[in-house]
């Protein structure tokens, strides 16, 4: 008795003055931890940097045990912020590749320790590309000052500069992207001063004015042909208008939009008929993996800006011989817009072809303005599409890509609160099943509260961009510019 | 003048210009300090205080944009201005007088000093480019009491690049003043071999480390700070007036003292005279400083005070008409004194947010959209004037936004800036009670400034383009025929847009009043319709037009038919009516 009554005071003693809690003590909730970003359940690479978090409630002092496989991290913090210590965190993950973390929370107010339901994050054995790229800049919907093209290592917290609008004042930089996610292949333009599309290919860094005189307006949206001798673009005349109620602030509506694709070989755009019609509106280029099939976004003709709302893309396709440069002769609608009353945006297709991730939204094809804009999958085997419900949230979900390996997406949301762009991942099965999401995660959890900047138009590079930011500078800013030509396919 | 009297006004004429200092920055130019305190968000975290080492001048930069919060208090702007001048001129007093330069000191360190205040009545001039001065001129002093050559020319090199990082481009000063100081106060044979190694290293250090910064070549070279967009000379002469009166001295004084006479002191107050007059004249913006003024005003709701500054300053710029035209509809008087004041058509009642315009005119631009209660265009045109702000954050703005989205419901948002403003000094007590109406309908419905808003924001849908004033306007007195200022807008932008019909239609649909007379511009309005055939008296039957009016328009007709349309003999006593504004009235650029 006496022995029992001085092991609950050795307790209570070890519990306010090391401030380790003890499981056993009651106190303990049926509920997961209020955390931010939210990593409850989610599947995360191995080899991704430490997901740091805060806990949202009153804490005075946090305790957290992290399990893996064979080995775990314990720690206490003073505060609400967990921050993860890096080397025991990878370790703890590689080895835990293809298993599950157990991670338990306990948080210390002034009733005491309180245990929280623990939470799982399943560790998956496919690993996600090392970079990311993506844009900064603030939400503006109209005009834009400072921004930046930047790359992320997932594996931890670097980001280094690809193009910053320091360098180049007054210079739009925007739509970069790579071939397959080889970070050797680059394309992105530039509007404004030192306009031109910047193409990085064979090591070389080259500066491309891309309209000719068959084009009205220069190649905006790209998609890489994976032989890498052509890019897709599409053309676009875009107009923002602007909503007087509502969460929508902005809605951009596409006057006028065509499909050319520059063959880098001959530096021609070429076209087809069924890709540059007046009545029809071609936009969102998009390669099959072997290069035979455009999927693009086509709708008809509307009087705009009235009859925005009624602009609906279906989803589309066409062949394309790219040895001969000739187009199929006639287009597929995969997803027709009189189908789903929506309007589909922004098709990006697997790395082995079975799946296609689009945007779908009320109207019109630019979804990030769209509230209700979600993330969809058709599965070209069975030509079923559905709502990616476990990425979807009621704020908007676009511009998605895919990591080599098919097994990580990545996409913009604005689900933090409505206004500002970030990033998640996601993992893919093998059947196309997508699991919960997960924040970009950053050093400091209170990183989103404070950034002021969207990001958008991410993209995964297996390995790191060798290009310095002053080369495209140089480039950028040099008078040398390639003028492409009309070409003709067959 | 005696020798005293020269060490007596040695020590006045220092102490009356600073004193003169702050008397003018305190009474004459106080609203570019408000305003400049503004173009930042100043919080007190550590991740804040790492983002400066990004860019050249970092720890100028923080400890100037930490004093620029002092602004925000009345009077504190003209208070630490005056010190960090007095700061300065002490360094570079106590810099005159190891040149040898004793007696001369105290008025010869006023130049450089009085140069920099005249910098700073320029808004892209912060004060952490004073800051960037005395790093330099401490760098200086240091140098100069080092003994050891090998050691003072170490210190030398591993200083500028130092210099350049802690100042900027001010640490050309150093430089400069070292060469000096090797060149005319040292014996060293090997002098030269410094000074050239000197004059390489200051021009390898900005282009070698831009690398770092992601910054041009030319910005590399003449970094002052983030607010310095362009760059003028007046923001090189501190500098450049230190560097010429310690050449001039070494030049001439090489080896033998120079005494004091009269003459040199009366020169030195010739150029101080001089310096001030048209280094005042060049760089103050007096006309920006009233325009500041009014909005500084407006942003505290004291409309009358903003009308009767419009009436006392009788400015001629759109952006004077802007306020002006906001003060009378929130008083009430717009219909009848519109046409009292300037009107650049109707751009004096909205500003334009386009590649035209500048950071000034578009943090400007959401004011009236909020109080006519187009919160969304108010919410359009504050992240656009956040986004041009020079460091892409404005306190101000930020505020607003926090209103905007608490009267839009989008709390999440209006969290994340009130988690912001919570970090800065001044600001937080502001964010924190605005904090409580967060997710909290009932707090939102108990505040006067809440529902109020929340009861004129549009109840349905519109798209329009970014500067379709019309529309708006249109929308907000077809949604709330109640909201008066959105109808007197609307009837304005008309008659500014000489628009008569369109004038008249929406008269007849929007305006109620329980008065039969009618405000003075819209009567006069009214008279050109009817004069004009376009409408009939009775159109307008349930008001009464004044005697007086008709009696008068009458007297204009017939002058202007009798002197075929020339409106010299109309300006006198007719000026001010919207007739002659009708006929005459053409649109110049300000």
């Amino acid at each position: 008795m006496v022995l029992s009554r001085f092991a609950i005071l050795l307790s209570a003693l070890l519990l306010t003055f090391c401030g380790h809690p003890d499981k056993d003590l009651p106190g303990t909730s049926l509920y997961y931890p209020d955390i931010f970003p939210d990593y409850v359940d989610v599947t995360v690479p191995a080899d991704i940097a430490p997901l740091n978090f805060r806990v949202s409630d009153n804490c005075n002092a946090l305790y957290i045990v992290v399990s893996g496989k064979r080995y775990r991290i314990e720690k206490r913090y003073s505060g609400c912020k967990v921050i993860l210590p890096a080397e025991k965190w990878h370790r703890l993950l590689e080895d835990s590749a293809g298993d599950t973390l157990k991670i338990e929370v306990f948080v210390k107010n002034k009733s005491g320790w309180l245990r929280y339901k623990p939470f799982n994050i399943i560790v998956a054995a496919e690993p996600i590309d090392e970079y990311l790229v993506y844009r900064n800049l603030m939400p503006g919907f109209q005009n834009w000052n400072q921004m930046g093209i930047y790359q992320r290592s997932l594996s931890d917290y670097r980001v280094t500069t690809l193009l910053d609008s320091r360098l180049m004042p007054g210079t739009c930089m925007n739509c970069h992207s790579f071939n397959r996610n080889d970070p050797e292949s680059l394309v992105l333009h530039l509007r404004e001063n030192y306009g031109g599309t910047i193409i990085f290919n064979n090591n070389q860094l080259e500066k491309l004015n891309t309209r000719t005189d068959k084009m009205f307006a220069n190649a905006a949206f790209p998609y890489w042909h994976p032989s890498g001798k052509f890019i897709a673009f599409s053309v676009n005349r875009i107009n923002q208008i602007f909503h007087a109620k509502g969460p929508t602030r902005a809605t951009a509506v596409d006057l006028r939009s065509d499909i050319f694709i520059y063959d880098m070989e001959k530096n021609e755009m070429i076209t087809s008929p069924l890709l540059s019609a007046e009545d029809n509106f071609e936009t969102f280029p998009c390669f099959s993996p072997d290069g035979n099939i455009l999927y693009f976004c086509s709708a008809d003709h509307k009087k705009l800006p009235g009859e925005y709302d009624q602009m609906k893309y279906s989803l589309c396709s066409i062949s394309f011989d790219f040895t001969n440069r000739s187009f199929g002769t006639k287009t597929d609608t995969l997803i027709s817009s009189a189908e789903t009353g929506k309007s589909i945006s922004i098709p990006r297709i697997s790395p082995n072809g079975k799946f296609i991730m689009f945007t779908m939204s009320d109207f019109g094809c630019f979804p990030s303005f769209n509230p209700e804009a979600d993330l969809w999958i058709l599965n070209l085997e069975n030509n079923e599409y559905y709502n990616v419900d476990t990425v979807n949230s009621n704020y908007t979900e676009s511009y998605h890509s895919w990591s080599s390996n098919g097994h990580w997406v990545v996409f913009s949301s604005r689900r933090i609160d409505g206004l500002y762009m970030n990033i998640y991942f996601a993992f893919v099965d093998e059947d196309g099943l997508i699991r919960k999401p997960f924040l970009l995660p950053q050093r400091n959890p209170d990183f989103y509260d404070k950034f002021l900047f969207s990001f958008n138009i991410p993209e995964f590079v297996t390995k790191k961009v060798g290009i310095d930011p002053y080369e495209i500078e140089k480039v950028a800013k040099s008078t040398k510019t390639i003028q492409a030509q009309t070409g003709s396919s067959h | 003048m005696t020798e005293k009297r020269i060490k007596l006004t040695g020590v006045l004429v220092p102490v009356m210009m600073f004193v003169a200092c702050f008397i003018f920055f305190f009474l004459f130019y106080d609203h570019h300090l408000f305003f400049s305190e503004q173009l930042q968000i100043f919080r007190i975290t550590p991740e804040y205080l790492f983002s400066y080492f990004s860019k050249p001048a970092s720890l100028s930069s923080y400890i100037g944009d930490f004093i620029t919060q002092f602004y925000y208090l009345p009077g504190g702007g003209a208070v630490t201005i005056t010190i960090i001048s007095t700061i300065l001129w002490l360094l570079i007093r106590q810099l005159l007088i190891k040149a040898e330069l004793r007696n001369s000191a105290n008025l010869l360190a006023l130049i450089p000093v009085l140069f920099g205040w005249i910098a700073l009545c320029n808004i892209h001039y912060p004060v952490s480019v004073l800051i960037s001065f005395i790093i330099s001129v401490m760098f200086t002093l240091i140098y100069f009491s080092i003994p050891d050559k090998i050691v003072r020319h170490i210190s030398g090199i591993i200083s500028m690049p130092l210099l350049y990082l802690f100042a900027g481009s001010y640490f050309y000063l150093f430089t400069f003043l070292a060469v000096i100081f090797e060149l005319f106060h040292t014996d060293d044979s090997r002098k030269m071999i410094f000074i050239s190694l000197y004059l390489i290293v200051v021009l390898l250090v900005p282009v070698t480390l831009r690398r770092y910064f992601l910054i041009t070549p030319a910005e590399a070279y003449t970094y002052l700070s983030e607010m310095t967009i362009k760059l003028h000379l007046i923001d090189y002469l501190p500098i450049i007036s230190l560097i010429i009166i310690l050449l001039s001295n070494a030049i001439l004084s090489t080896g033998r003292k120079i005494q004091v006479k009269s003459y040199l002191s009366y020169t030195i107050y010739l150029v101080i005279i001089f310096v001030v007059v048209t280094g005042f004249m060049a760089n103050t913006d007096f006309t920006m400083e009233k325009i500041l003024r009014l909005d500084y005003e407006a942003s505290l709701n004291r409309w009358d005070k903003v009308y009767d500054l419009s009436e006392k300053y009788q400015m001629r710029n759109r952006l004077s008409a802007y306020y002006t035209n906001m003060a009378m509809s929130k008083l009430g008087i717009l219909p009848e004194k519109l046409m009292e004041h300037y009107q650049p058509a109707a751009t004096g009642l909205f500003i334009p947010v386009n590649v035209n315009e500048n950071y000034l005119t578009i943090t400007f631009s959401n004011e009236v959209y909020w109080h006519l209660g187009d919160v969304n265009a108010s919410q359009h045109s504050a992240l656009l004037g956040m986004i041009f702000s020079p460091r892409a954050c404005n306190v101000r703005l930020m505020k607003h936004l926090v209103e905007i989205n608490i009267v839009n419901r989008e709390y999440a948002v209006a969290e994340k800036y009130i988690n912001i403003l919570e970090k800065t000094l001044f600001h937080r007590k502001w964010a924190e009670q605005r904090r409580r109406f967060l997710y909290n309908e009932e707090e939102c419905e108990k505040s006067e400034w809440i529902a109020g808003k929340r009861a004129i924001i549009p109840v349905r849908d519109l798209l329009k383009k970014g500067d379709d004033y019309k529309r708006s306007l249109e929308m907000m007195a077809i949604q709330h025929p109640d909201n008066s200022m959105a109808i007197d807008y609307l009837l304005c932008y008309d008659l500014l847009d000489k628009n008569i019909p369109s004038f008249v239609k929406n008269f007849q649909t929007y305006y109620k009043s329980e008065h039969k007379l009618l405000p003075r511009v819209y009567e006069e309005a009214l008279l050109i319709a009817i004069a004009s055939g376009r409408n009939k008296p009775e159109d307008f039957s349930q008001f009464v037009f004044s005697s007086e009016s008709i009696r008068r328009i009458a007297d204009y007709t017939s002058i202007y038919d009798a002197r075929h349309g020339d409106g010299t003999f109309l300006q006198h006593d007719y000026g001010s009516t919207y007739w002659f504004y009708f006929h005459f009235a053409r649109m110049t650029h300000d």
